[in-house]
């Protein structure tokens, strides 16, 4: 549904998003001039009253130029079309808020106007996963998870690794174009250098890992990072953590401790993991499914330090036998998954199970 | 129909015929994509709904292919840019961003440009571009200025690249975190190659997808995993790929995001098979290859590699052919690479790199001052 805000009629957009700035031959219906159009929140189309451009015929349309900032010599790329009084045009993608336009006919400025930013958006906040402050030094990525979506294609800019000396590191992260986000843009995988982690590649060999066994780092993040609003993180962020040695052994769910809830009540299924595992997978491939296989329905949240998870039913537990379900994807912070490790050593000869799933069964009394 | 059957067999073995070590194919002038001429097929006309563009490539008969990571799709479009052009015209934009930007009325901070990708019947240059509010624009070059390419009541057709998880999936983990990102695309041998990353779990995604697309999608997914000197062995994501026929034999020439460039075969390229490449060359730490294609200079092929966060990399074919070992061993450190040899071109940060015809490519490359600049290389760096 496109709505149509005669912005004249309401004193913020007047002060705000139009300025009309002069005229051909005058505003003399006393109509607004030119007025945004709106969908979804965006600005996708400016409808320019015919009043100031009355000399300009129906067909030449083309004549008239809509431009960004000071790019007064290249017109934006759009669609124009005639309804009653106005002329309507429809850019290829929304106009950015937070931008000054210029209409131009016959090389003058006969009108612009200013898209307001969101006053609804709200400063970013940061919360960076893994959260323990101890990680394997052949961690392969961190997650940064933001409370707002950002501005992609600029992570390395903002994010930096210091040692204990206050040393910045280079060559730690990968540099991944285009980066790894997930579709609302709030949040970022970050890889450590995988060709530094996997034994015996030659950037292994030659630096080791990005991370060293009993060092001390801290990550930073800086708050001039923006939100696709505009509006910088509400502070910079770090993160103090150790390295610990290197994991090899591949995640085991026989390993978990479970805490079973009583029949007839709703109470949360407790699992603890005896491994770290990735914040991201931990919330994606866990399912419990009831006696007859089926999926139950419910709610996943992650306990403190990605140590543990409860699952709450949507409806109170039955008596009878459960089971946990877990996809082989399942990772840990080596990137060490259900059916294989990382980097597989082929002369040992582990053994590579790929199973569809993995299933532990439990009761519930 | 019988015509029409005879025509996509035409189509079909004159893509093998044709098949070039680019991942554009022309087909022979004259042989239409029925499905695109005639409705047929699954194509159909209207509006696809593409939520965003990650990467091109172009197919037969002008056919481009749009890989959306935000609705998993590949999407084929009919450009009907069909005019043939034997030499493409060089292309010279400096700012180019900026002035992607302002024909969007945006500025360059806000834009991002996705790929490049050049229609190798016409020799037109097209170029997809993201922007911070999600939306996109897919734009051509037209001389020295930049043209919307129309996707509103097209001819085009589509196939998802994932399976979609199951209603009672969705229900109890609702995935709100899971993204998978469409990081090249190419066409070769009849079918449209996708390579992709996910941002949870570190494994490979490369699917072989039939084209013309039917309903039922004869979808590849093919594990790929990645040998250092035959002790460890990871199932190792690619970035970028290309294809290429070596001693008469099609390959897949692929570059992990550990940067080893490895070749797999592309008879082996099978479903449920643990495919395993052999890697001829590793190119360095800390680099993300980012772009691939292969140029002739009279008889001798070469493949080009933009990276990261070094040069543009150029490789003689015939030293692939030549290296017969598949670093299967440690091999003496030469300090920086090893395996295959390879020049440095004097050209640094190139973020696309693509082919423009023959003896020309297109680059898109940051300078020392800050600017993005699209310019046109020829034979003088082969």
């Amino acid at each position: 549904m496109q709505e149509c805000q005669s912005i004249p009629c309401v004193d913020f957009f007047l002060s705000l998003t139009l300025i009309f700035i002069l005229s051909a031959c005058g505003n003399q219906e006393n109509k607004p001039p030119l007025v945004l159009g709106w969908e979804n929140n965006r600005a996708v189309s400016v409808s320019i009253s015919k009043s100031i451009v009355s000399e300009i015929p129906d067909d030449s349309l083309q004549s008239i130029q809509i431009t960004v900032g000071d790019s007064l010599n290249q017109s934006m790329l759009g669609e124009w079309s005639n309804k009653g009084n106005n002329f309507i045009f429809n850019p290829i993608v929304p106009f950015t808020r937070g931008n000054q336009y210029h209409v131009i006919y016959r090389e003058k400025i006969i009108g612009e106007f200013n898209v307001p930013f969101n006053p609804d958006s709200k400063k970013p906040t940061l919360s960076i996963y893994p959260s323990q402050d101890t990680l394997p030094e052949n961690i392969l990525k961190m997650y940064f998870h933001f409370s707002e979506p950002m501005v992609e294609g600029q992570s390395l800019g903002h994010i930096y690794l210091q040692n204990k000396n206050g040393d910045t590191l280079s060559g730690i992260f990968l540099e991944l174009l285009p980066e790894l986000w997930n579709d609302e843009g709030t949040l970022l995988t970050l890889w450590f250098d995988p060709g530094r982690i996997k034994r015996d590649l030659i950037p292994n060999q030659q630096m080791g890992n990005p991370l060293q066994d009993g060092e001390a780092y801290t990550l930073h993040v800086s708050g001039k990072w923006k939100s696709k609003d505009g509006l910088e993180l509400s502070e910079s962020y770090s993160k103090k953590f150790v390295a610990s040695k290197r994991d090899e052994i591949i995640p085991d769910i026989n390993g978990w401790s479970l805490i079973t809830p009583q029949s007839g009540t709703v109470s949360p299924l407790l699992i603890a993991f005896n491994d770290l595992l990735d914040f991201s997978l931990i919330q994606s491939t866990i399912q419990i499914l009831d006696e007859n296989k089926k999926v139950l329905a419910g709610e996943i949240q992650l306990m403190k330090e990605e140590a543990a998870i409860i699952f709450a039913p949507a409806s109170a537990w039955k008596k009878g036998n459960y089971v946990l379900q877990v996809e082989p994807r399942l990772e840990d912070l080596a990137g060490n998954n259900l059916s294989r490790p990382f980097d597989r050593d082929l002369k040992k000869e582990q053994a590579m199970i790929e199973k569809k799933n993995y299933e532990r069964g439990f009761a519930v009394e | 129909m019988k015509k029409i059957y005879f025509l996509i067999a035409l189509v079909s073995a004159g893509a093998v015929m044709m098949a070039t070590t680019t991942k554009n194919t022309t087909l022979p002038e004259g042989y239409l994509t029925p499905a695109l001429s005639t409705g047929e097929g699954d194509f159909e006309n209207g509006t696809p709904e593409i939520k965003s563009i990650s990467a091109l490539a172009f197919g037969p008969d002008g056919v481009l292919f749009i890989g959306d990571s935000k609705s998993a799709s590949v999407f084929a479009i009919a450009t009907t840019d069909n005019q043939k052009n034997e030499k493409g015209i060089a292309v010279e934009m400096k700012k180019f961003d900026a002035k992607v930007a302002a024909a969007l009325g945006t500025t360059v901070e806000n834009i991002s440009i996705q790929d490049i990708a050049v229609n190798p019947i016409s020799k037109k240059v097209y170029c997809a571009v993201q922007l911070n509010d999600g939306s996109f624009a897919l734009l051509r070059i037209e001389g020295e200025n930049l043209v919307a390419v129309n996707l509103k009541n097209i001819n085009f057709s589509s196939v998802p690249i994932t399976n979609a998880p199951a209603e009672d999936a969705k229900d109890q983990r609702g995935r709100p975190l899971r993204g998978n990102s469409i990081t090249d695309l190419g066409f070769y041998d009849g079918k449209v190659l996708v390579s992709g990353l996910s941002n949870q779990e570190f494994s490979s995604t490369f699917l072989s997808i039939p084209f013309p697309f039917t309903k039922q999608q004869d979808r590849s997914s093919l594990e790929i995993y990645h040998a250092a000197h035959k002790q460890y062995e990871t199932n190792a994501p690619i970035r970028t790929f290309t294809t290429a026929e070596i001693n008469g034999k099609k390959y897949l020439i692929a570059s992990y995001t550990c940067t080893p460039l490895v070749l797999f075969p592309l008879e082996d390229l099978k479903p449920g098979t643990h495919v395993k490449g052999r890697t001829v060359a590793e190119m360095g730490s800390g680099n993300s290859p980012l772009d691939m294609i292969t140029m002739k200079k009279g008889n001798e092929s070469f493949l080009l590699m933009a990276n990261s966060s070094r040069p543009v990399f150029k490789v003689k074919y015939k030293s692939i052919e030549n290296f017969q070992g598949s670093l299967t061993t440690p091999v003496e450190e030469n300090f920086a690479t090893a395996g295959v040899d390879f020049v440095s071109l004097p050209v640094m940060n190139v973020v696309q790199l693509e082919k423009l015809d023959d003896t020309q490519f297109i680059l898109l490359q940051r300078k020392a001052n800050g600017d993005l600049d699209l310019w046109t290389g020829g034979e003088r760096y082969l």
